[in-house]
């Protein structure tokens, strides 16, 4: 027996929807939120071109701070296990995420990754995200803080070049001063783009190689741990 | 530059919202692009077409809707539309990053076409 359809063939019926394409992400970057705050980690996900020294900002960072505070590093590249070789030998925990071609990192690989870090006594974890100025932005890894390296030797211009990277950072780092009066960069000018782009945005001006400006980048950290220790909200000033 | 993964996104948000017997009766699929979300709607385009290929979803094509930036100003409270990634508020020139519209990507609507009478009575 035949069933009965009064539907003509091949008429639509049009489904009104709201479907956000990032909302896994968000929603696993909302859990990892969650569980630092109650393990009173500070975390930070580190953003810039390839080659613009986060790694190496890393490394001064910790020789600075070890003493001070527990590190703990994640690092993100296409290829290698390099760069979490490189932190390991400051004799602080750091585990490598390797994409395999992805150009960011997605909150579900941070997720995956955390089981695999002892997260006792951490005070802070930073993310190094993978070297890509463009893909990394729309992905929240439910980071505290987001911060962005501009080095002296990419120019003054990746601000308005790149956009959404400055839009949803909080902190821009000019990195690399040091070979400023080899450059045509322009610091000033620099910072009027990224503001331009995002008034809320905080600059350090550094060269991790020579140590000028690191002392004021550790010290704002050391103030943003305890923020985070006295369950303060984490203010970008 | 992760149009693919985003195609991922897209067949992985109409597979949990649609139910399985309509995969294959989706024709149409919109979405909104925010051009702050860095996706090119072209290449989006193709990626779909190659992604669906051999999949229930190959009767189906992807729409896109470019979306300007909008940001609205703390200061006077005028919403204006961004232009050159300019955030400053073209009435009184104060700063402002506060978007209202430009970080879409999101799919918001789904045309299926309806059972016909020999699928009803396969």
């Amino acid at each position: 027996m035949q069933k009965l359809t009064n539907k003509a063939v091949g008429s639509l019926r049009v489904h009104d929807v709201s479907l956000s394409l990032l909302k896994a992400n968000d929603y696993i970057a909302e859990m990892i939120r969650a569980e630092m705050k109650e393990k009173n980690i500070l975390l930070l996900n580190l953003v810039s071109s390839p080659g613009s020294g986060k790694t190496s900002l890393l490394e001064e960072t910790i020789k600075r701070l070890k003493d001070q505070l527990n590190i703990a590093v994640l690092e993100g590249d296409l290829e290698t296990e390099r760069d979490a070789i490189r932190i390991r030998q400051h004799g602080v925990q750091a585990l490598q995420i390797v994409t395999h071609g992805t150009c960011h990192l997605e909150a579900q690989m941070i997720q995956q990754a955390m089981p695999s870090l002892n997260f006792e006594g951490i005070d802070i974890l930073f993310i190094e995200n993978v070297g890509n100025l463009v893909c990394p932005a729309s992905y929240d890894l439910g980071e505290d803080i987001r911060v962005t390296l501009v080095s002296c030797t990419e120019g003054d211009d990746k601000p308005k070049k790149y956009p959404s990277m400055f839009l949803t950072t909080d902190i821009m780092v000019v990195t690399k001063t040091d070979l400023l009066p080899y450059v045509p960069f322009s610091v000033d000018a620099v910072i009027k783009d990224a503001h331009e782009v995002n008034s809320k945005i905080k600059t350090f001006v550094l060269s991790a190689l020579k140590g000028d400006g690191m002392n004021e980048w550790c010290d704002w950290l050391l103030k943003k741990v305890k923020e985070k220790n006295e369950k303060e909200s984490i203010v970008i000033t | 530059m992760h149009e693919v993964s985003i195609c991922q996104n897209i067949i992985e948000a109409l597979e949990t919202e649609l139910a399985e017997d309509q995969f294959q009766n989706v024709r149409e699929v919109h979405i909104k692009i925010g051009v702050l979300s860095c996706i090119d709607p072209k290449i989006l385009s193709h990626a779909f077409a190659c992604i669906i290929e051999g999949s229930p979803f190959k009767k189906s094509s992807l729409h896109t809707k470019l979306i300007e930036v909008l940001a609205a100003c703390e200061h006077c409270g005028q919403n204006f539309k961004v232009e050159d990634y300019r955030f400053v508020c073209p009435e009184c020139d104060n700063p402002s990053s506060t978007i209202i519209e430009g970080n879409e990507l999101t799919i918001y609507k789904i045309i299926l076409e309806e059972k016909s009478y020999a699928e009803v009575n396969q």
